[in-house]
């Protein structure tokens, strides 16, 4: 992260805005020249947030000392599997993000 | 009239604000964690306005991803809101191409959510009222989006000021696979769903250790097909059943 410069920084806020707006104009700008969505990219489409946020979760819980462990004593992993639970029943993101650091500091005090 | 619908558009997403602000100010947090300067999270939130994007563009940004990798996962976790641009198109295709190109920015779950519940798909409204009929559709959307990017760039900065305050030592970069975990567990709603889940899971822990994260391309990819195979069997199986 160190080596990111500010300018170089910046180049990359650019081109993330610039993807981004695009994804979103697609439709809207351009539905008389593409037409609507197909309905066979519709049925995949609900797949690909939840695949991207499982893939970027799970090794930072797994790997959170920089090294794979899987066991009781990786703190992080059990704080993020309580969080999960957290998220389920309640459906709120800042109770799960307070009780997963909560759970964390807890854990690493002892 | 118009100034009329962009208030109604503010009056609209006023209930959706406050769940907003504490997203900003952890993600201000975080990225300051990470080595990000206050104002290019403010930038990223307000030119971006993509929160699990913003976050998973810092995630990766923080273990030193390819570059190329990074704006391909941030656009691969943004591709709902090709799904949103595909859903109002309908809605504003009357419209002028400035109008629509403005509509370009900031559509994100809530404010896509509050104008398609309000106006139906065809185009026509679905209150019978004509006073919902004539509503301008292009200031209307402005007064959902203005408040909620508004609000969203001064939590990031608030939490990025905040954030540089508490300084190391608390573990604040634990905050961004939390938020990934409460955006994804209530999405898990059908075996397939699961299936995606468990399968991005377990292929992107066991290939950590591939050159410039590309490991993640091949979990979403993965994940991504389990949960459709799920879904296509069941779908078939419920066309042969009788």
């Amino acid at each position: 992260m160190e080596n990111l410069s500010s300018p170089m920084m910046w180049t990359v806020i650019a081109l993330l805005s610039i993807a981004t707006y695009l994804l979103r104009a697609s439709f809207v700008l351009g539905i008389e020249l593409i037409g609507e969505l197909p309905p066979s990219v519709r049925s995949v489409l609900p797949f690909v947030p939840l695949a991207v946020l499982a893939a970027l979760a799970a090794p930072d819980l797994a790997f959170a000392d920089g090294s794979l462990s899987i066991s009781l004593h990786n703190e992080y992993l059990v704080a993020g599997l309580v969080a999960f639970g957290i998220a389920r029943k309640t459906e709120s993101l800042i109770l799960t993000v307070v009780a997963g650091m909560g759970l964390l500091w807890l854990l690493q005090l002892l | 009239m118009e100034y009329e619908d962009f208030v109604t558009g503010v009056r609209d997403i006023t209930p959706a604000i406050p769940p907003n602000i504490p997203f900003g100010m952890l993600f201000g947090a975080t990225a300051v964690e990470v080595g990000i300067a206050p104002l290019e999270a403010v930038g990223m939130s307000l030119f971006m306005f993509a929160g699990a994007g913003q976050l998973a563009a810092v995630d990766l940004l923080r273990t030193d991803t390819a570059l190329p990798i990074v704006l391909i996962t941030v656009m691969v976790i943004n591709v709902r809101y090709m799904i949103y641009s595909a859903s109002i198109a309908p809605l504003v295709r009357d419209l002028s191409r400035r109008w629509r190109a403005v509509m370009g920015y900031a559509l994100f779950d809530i404010n896509f959510a509050i104008l398609t519940s309000k106006f139906q798909i065809d185009g026509e409204t679905k209150e019978s009222s004509s006073r919902v009929s004539n509503i301008h559709r292009g200031w209307y959307y402005l007064g959902l989006t203005v408040p909620a990017v508004g609000s969203f760039v001064i939590a990031t900065y608030i939490g990025a000021l905040a954030g540089g305050a508490i300084g190391d030592g608390l573990n604040l970069e634990f905050a961004i696979p939390l938020i990934f975990i409460a955006l994804l567990a209530p999405s898990i709603e059908n075996f397939g769903t699961l299936m995606t889940v468990i399968a991005a899971t377990v292929v992107s822990v066991t290939t950590v250790g591939l050159p410039f994260n590309t490991g993640l391309l091949v979990a979403i990819i993965c994940g991504v097909l389990a949960g459709v195979s799920v879904d296509n069997y069941d779908r078939i199986r419920t066309r042969v059943s009788p």
